[in-house]
This record gives structure tokens, C-alpha cells and sequence, in this order.
């Protein structure tokens, strides 16, 4: 309001200044002669401009004012958005993270004298995964496992299913100078298969020589401790460990502790990764190690292409030898092919095996592959079809893994 | 002599410089930006898929010696967790001054109401790809800026007055420097945010001064697009492209016969003119697709250096624009 007052006043003021002067007193002069404005009229205008000025630079504002606030009231507010999705308040939310693996076999084995008896269909795992954080500084994970046997190819009853805590442990994940811990029940890690999963292997079966490490592998209670030391574009494991000796002496007929000595050279160049390492198991009780080398290469140019080669050598305790070495191709996105040959030698045998595998992913938690191989001593061929299915929260695998 | 002490001196001031380490290369480019002193690392290259990084020793390595680490989040990077398990530094953990949730304070979208595979590879924070809306970028670079001013206080102010700068060059990009000088960045990108700047525009008769961004993706609103995975939810929502289809099944589900018979007849029904897939996307079958139907396909970086073109986070929203607006 007090702005309308002040332009109705100042209109007229304007109007009043506009006026054209009166005319002079006419003199001998035909033209009449130009005079100055008083003084007083000059000043006036200069006061009135200045006025409507204002006014108009405060209208000016109000319109920039109101434009202004227009926008705001259209605009999202200033500042961090509301809360979206608060944290469920349950105390579930707490509860471990739970995954299921699932590994179901079809096996069929030739032999010059036919199929074999005990080709069959059965569930080889179930494990159940749970993890969860303990605290700020340690994360707790277990791995029960529900197993089959495989039915024996050449005949005979199947074991039956059991069950066992396959891993129980604590990771401790806040230590610092580039130390990391382990401490539970664990499969320890000796080179590539033996701390891997079968399921997460990539192949339909287990190398033979994982049995010179331990009976189906080394998988023990006790300790370990890595230290990882930088290195450029590469870097150096080293892991030492302490066990309980458990699969060294099953019976418990001796106090006697297993050590374990790794380390690991892993390089990284572009598309391709190079890691190459070392371990010893030494069980204190009989003095016989058992070592072993093993090489781990991948060139990945893309998410739907890679090569990756694994190769492992053990020597066992009783001094025998075996190995592996396996190539896989990804053609495509959801496809692998792969072949592995397997050597296994004692005093009195050398035993070889080929194998061929292809393998299919309908997503990353369904997988279907099939793999046959042939034992050129025995003369044997047998061949597994395998169906791996994961359901539960998303599993972090390791990078030599699939996916 | 001299340039044995000056390289003497490179090598002191490089062993100095904070480390920052970055999950995802948009990161990497907006911490360079808030901190050109520091010493940058960036874990994934533009051309993986961010969802299936190998936690490598190599990665660990370099995490291992970082004064900050800075993810995206929202499960995105799952091999995260394992390189921050495994890494042996405490400092940069989460909770702690050099962890950094990039994703802190952005407004998520497709938050699954139910969570289930049946439905594909879900995120259950909401879709987490939210580098594709140029307005997230500067509220990154805030949290990025934030990050660094604890681990590294004595250059707080700088990273602040470089996020700032950030988000004004960010505003500039999107919606030109006319319309940004006469109202103002922050609240244009408001407006923008609230959906509200069209409209808004349009009754003013200002619509003819938007710039950037902004005016170049104006020619995508209604546009029909076939995209190959469900990635681009941010950078729909920014533009306002009409997504007609995935050339994925469901999300990280490959498309079955029957899904691309389904697409055929959603790209003839709806006139689609482009098909996205991502350059670490196999474009067989998009290109399949777009030799049946006439659509062109549009190979698109996933994130900075993902193609030659997206050499920075200004140049990887160029070439998103220039791609689909073709």
C-alpha cells in the first residue's frame, strides 16, 4: 500500500512537472527570449527522478522478490533429502546373512564291461552360509555342510548323508599394518583348491591330488596370519598359521601342532593377472611336510571374455606326487569350456586324466555344467552332470572364481 | 645435482600427498577435481561392469595404503567388502574418517518394495548407478570434500571451496551460463530436482535461456529407448526418456527367445529409435535387434573412460547425450 500512495503521489507530482511553463512577458522582441528554468524547478525534477528511481528499482526488487519465491516453492528444499528406507527395526536386521548352495550330481561311468552300477543321480552338498559382522574389528563366518558320498562307480551302497561344521571362523578385519587374521575352523590355505569350495571350483569334480594335502583336502582348527607387502602393480603374501594337526593324526594318538608357511606373488598388468605361490604344511608330530607350488593366471579383456589357466603340484607326506593343470576358455557371456589333465604318481603307480568340461550360467546364482573325463590306466570314462544353484544375500567370491 | 634434489623433493611431496582410493572411475574424476594434490586410485576401469570386480591382492595392495577410500555404495560393489576385509587398514573402514559413501544425501530411486531373485539381480538399497544424473555428481563431490577435510584438515578449506566450484561448474554444464547467471545454479538444480523447472520455464517464458545439458536432453523427453540393463534409471528420470524395454530378461538375466521376440514387437510398437547397451554389454543381441527393426544402437560408456569419448565426467555426460539424442 505505502508504495501505490507513493505512486499516485509522485503520478501527480510528474504530471504537475510535465505542465509546459507559463509564457513570458511578451517585450520589443518578436521571439521571445529563452529563459533558464528557475533554479528550484531543476532541482525538483532532479528529486522526482530520483524518486521514481526508487520506486521503480523497489518494484524491480518485489517482482525479482516474488519470482524468487515462486521457484523456491517449486524447487526441492535446500539440504540432504528426508531419510528414504530407514534400517528395517527389527531385530533381524542383526541376524547373520544366510546362503544356500546347493549341488546336485548326475554321474555316469563307462568301463569296458558296460555303464557302471553305480551310475546315479544324487545331492552332493548342501551347505548353509552364515555371516555376519561381530563387532567393529571382527567378522564371523560358518559354512554347514550337508554331504553325500558319491555313490561308487563300480557298485556298492552310498554312504549317506552327513553333516558337519565345515568352516567355523572369525576374521579379524580392523588389524593394522597391512595384517589380516584368521581363527576358527577352516580349510586352510594351501595353495588353490584346497581353500576352495567344490562349488566354486570350475570344474565337475575335484582333482585327485587335493587328497595328498589331506584326506578330501586340509581343513583344520587353529590360526593364520597374512602380512601383505605392496609392491608396484604387484603384491606379496605372506601367511603363516598354526593348527591343531587334526587330519594329520585322525585317531588323536599324539600332541603335535601343524604349521603352515604361503607366500604368494600376485601381479597385475591390464587385462591380466598373474599369481604364483608356495606352501608348506609341516606337522610337528612326524616331521614330514607337505609342500606345494601353484600358478594362477587370467586374462580378462571383458566381461564376457577370459583365459584363465590353474596349475597346482603337491608333494604328500609319503613323498608321492600330483597335480594339475587346467585351461578355460569363456566364449561368451554365460559360457566356459574347459579341459584339465591330471597326474598322480607313487611308488608303483602314474596315473593320468583327462578332462573336458563346458559350463552355463542362467545368472550367477544358477549354474548347470557338465564334465567328462578319461583315465587312460583304468580305462575308464566317466562323466558329471552338475546343477549349482545359490539362493540367500549375495556371497563376495574370489577372484580366481567364475564370477 | 639440481635435478637430483628436485627429483628428491617430487619424491617427498608425492610420498606426502594424501592417497585417496576410489572404487569407480566418476569418483576417481570428481576427488582429482577436489584434490589435485592428492595421489588418486581408481579400482575399476570405465570398461568393467562394476558389479563383477575381482578382489584382487593387487587391489588390496593398493587399498592397503590408502588415507581414504570412497565407494559408491548402495551394493553396488560387493567385492568391496572382501578388499576392505583384507587390506589391513583399519583407517578406512566404514565408520571410520577415511571411509566415504559417495551415495550419502542422493535421493535413490526403485527402492524394491519386494525383495526377491524371481524378480533378478536386485539392489536392495535402490538402484545404485545414480552417476548417470549430472545433479548427484556434486553431492559426491561434497561427501568426497567432506571426507578429505577429516583425514586431511589442514587443506579443508580448499577441498570445501573445490566442491563449490564442483557444483557451479556442474550447474553451468546443465543448464548454460545465461539462465544460471540470471537465477542461479543451486536453485535451478532444485527446481530440476523437484521435477519442477519445465513448468516453471514455461510460465515464465524463460524456457528459450535454458543452456547445457539441460537443453540438449530436452529433445528426450517422451523419447522411446530400449535399454539393455537396468542401469539408467537416474539418468531417465533427469531427461525423461520413455523406456520402452530392457534387452535384459530381468536385471543381470540374459534375455531369453521369447523376451527378444517380446522386444521386437515393443521397438515396431512404439517407433524405438535406439537401442543402449552398455560397452561392457556383449551387443550381439542388441544388434540383432537393430538389423530387424531399423533402430540404431548406441554403444555408451558405463562410467568415465568407458568409451574413447567420456574422458571425464563432463565428457561422459556429453557423449550419453550425444548417443541418445542421435
Amino acid at each position: 500500500m505505502p508504495v501505490l500512495l507513493a505512486l499516485a503521489g509522485l503520478g501527480a507530482s510528474l504530471a504537475h512537472a510535465a505542465d509546459p511553463p507559463a509564457p513570458a512577458p511578451s517585450t520589443t522582441s518578436a521571439a521571445p527570449p529563452t529563459t533558464p528554468p528557475p533554479a528550484d524547478a531543476n532541482a525538483r525534477i532532479a528529486e522526482l527522478e530520483a524518486r521514481l528511481a526508487a520506486i521503480e528499482a523497489a518494484q524491480a526488487a518485489e517482482r525479482e522478490a516474488a519470482f524468487m519465491r515462486e521457484a523456491e516453492a517449486l524447487a526441492a528444499p535446500p539440504g540432504p533429502p528426508p531419510p528414504q528406507a530407514a534400517a528395517r527395526a527389527s531385530f533381524n536386521a542383526m541376524n547373520p546373512g544366510i546362503t544356500a548352495f546347493g549341488d546336485l550330481v548326475g554321474q555316469v561311468g563307462v568301463s569296458p564291461d558296460g555303464v557302471m552300477p553305480g551310475s546315479t543321480v544324487y545331492l552332493r552338498s548342501l551347505e548353509l552360509e552364515l555371516r555376519a559382522d561381530v563387532d567393529p574389528f571382527a567378522k564371523a563366518d560358518a559354512v554347514i555342510a550337508f554331504e553325500q558320498e558319491a555313490p561308487p562307480l563300480d557298485g556298492g551302497p552310498s554312504e549317506g548323508f552327513g553333516a558337519e561344521p565345515e568352516e567355523a571362523y572369525l576374521d579379524l578385519v580392523a588389524l593394522p599394518w597391512r595384517l589380516s587374521a584368521r581363527v576358527g575352523k577352516f580349510k586352510v590355505p594351501f595353495g588353490i583348491i584346497n581353500r576352495t569350495h567344490p562349488h566354486d571350483l570350475p570344474w565337475t569334480d575335484v582333482p585327485e591330488a587335493l587328497d595328498l594335502v589331506g584326506d578330501e583336502g586340509y581343513n583344520d582348527t587353529g590360526g593364520t596370519l597374512a602380512w601383505l607387502l605392496p609392491i608396484g602393480h604387484a603384491a606379496v603374501t605372506f601367511t603363516a598359521g598354526a593348527f591343531g594337526g587334526e587330519p594329520f593324526d585322525p585317531d588323536g594318538e599324539r600332541a603335535a601342532l601343524t604349521g603352515l608357511g604361503r607366500v604368494e606373488v600376485f601381479a597385475n598388468a591390464g587385462n591380466v593377472d598373474v599369481g604364483l605361490g608356495g606352501s608348506v604344511l609341516q606337522d610337528f608330530g612326524t616331521g614330514d611336510p607337505v609342500s606345494g607350488a601353484d600358478l594362477t593366471f587370467r586374462w580378462r579383456p571383458n566381461q564376457r571374455n577370459s583365459v584363465v589357466v590353474l596349475a597346482e603340484g603337491v608333494r604328500g607326506q609319503d613323498g608321492s606326487l600330483g597335480g594339475y593343470a587346467a585351461l578355460q576358455v569363456q566364449p561368451s557371456r554365460s559360457i566356459y569350456v574347459g579341459f584339465r589333465e591330471d597326474v598322480l604318481q607313487d611308488e608303483d603307480t602314474f596315473d593320468l586324466k583327462h578332462s573336458l568340461f563346458l559350463t552355463y550360467y542362467t545368472s550367477e546364482f544358477l549354474r548347470v555344467r557338465i564334465g567328462g573325463g578319461y583315465a587312460p590306466a583304468a580305462q575308464q570314462v566317466d562323466a558329471l552332470a552338475q546343477l549349482t544353484f545359490v539362493w540367500g544375500s549375495h556371497p563376495v567370491e574370489p577372484w580366481w572364481v567364475n564370477r | 645435482m639440481i635435478s637430483f634434489f628436485s627429483a628428491l623433493l617430487l619424491l617427498a611431496s608425492q610420498a606426502s600427498a594424501t592417497e585417496v582410493v576410489c572404487t569407480l572411475p566418476w569418483l576417481g574424476d570428481i576427488a582429482h577435481r577436489i584434490a589435485p594434490d592428492a595421489h588418486i586410485t581408481t579400482l575399476a576401469r570405465g570398461t568393467d561392469d562394476p558389479h563383477f570386480l575381482s578382489p584382487t591382492p593387487a587391489l588390496m595392495a593398493r587399498v592397503s595404503a590408502a588415507d581414504l577410500y570412497v565407494e559408491n555404495g548402495l551394493n553396488l560393489e560387493l567385492w568391496s567388502e572382501r578388499l576392505l576385509d583384507s587390506a589391513g587398514n583399519p583407517k578406512i573402514r566404514p565408520g571410520q574418517p577415511g571411509y566415504v559413501k559417495a551415495t550419502d544425501n542422493m535421493v535413490r530411486l526403485e527402492i524394491p518394495t519386494d525383495l526377491t531373485r524371481a524378480k533378478g539381480d536386485l539392489h536392495p538399497e535402490g538402484n545404485p548407478h545414480v552417476w548417470t544424473d549430472p545433479l548427484n555428481a556434486p553431492v559426491a563431490a561434497d561427501n568426497i570434500a567432506a571426507g578429505l577435510s577429516r583425514v586431511d584438515p589442514a587443506n579443508a578449506a580448499n577441498y570445501t571451496a573445490n566442491a563449490k566450484a564442483f557444483r557451479a561448474k556442474i550447474n553451468e554444464a546443465m543448464f548454460g551460463a545465461d539462465l544460471v547467471g540470471f537465477m542461479g545454479g543451486d536453485l535451478l538444480a532444485r527446481l530440476a530436482q523437484s521435477n519442477k523447472l519445465d513448468e516453471f520455464l514455461a510460465s515464465k517464458g524463460l524456457t528459450a535461456r535454458l543452456g547445457g545439458w539441460a537443453k540438449k536432453g530436452a529433445s528426450l523427453k517422451g523419447k522411446p529407448i530400449i535399454f539393455y540393463h537396468q542401469s539408467w534409471a537416474y539418468f531417465i528420470n533427469r531427461f525423461g526418456v520413455k523406456v520402452v524395454g530392457f534387452v535384459e530378461d530381468r536385471p543381470g538375466i540374459p534375455p531369453t527367445a521369447a523376451h527378444r521376440d517380446e522386444l521386437l514387437g515393443l521397438i515396431k510398437a512404439n517407433n524405438v529409435k535406439v537401442i543402449e547397451v552398455t560397452s561392457f554389454y556383449d551387443p550381439k543381441i542388441p544388434n540383432l535387434l537393430g538389423q530387424q527393426t531399423g533402430a540404431k544402437v548406441a554403444v555408451v560408456a558405463g562410467d568415465v573412460g568407458g568409451t574413447p569419448q567420456a574422458t571425464d565426467y563432463f565428457a561422459y555426460i556429453d557423449s550419453l547425450l550425444n548417443a541418445f539424442t542421435q
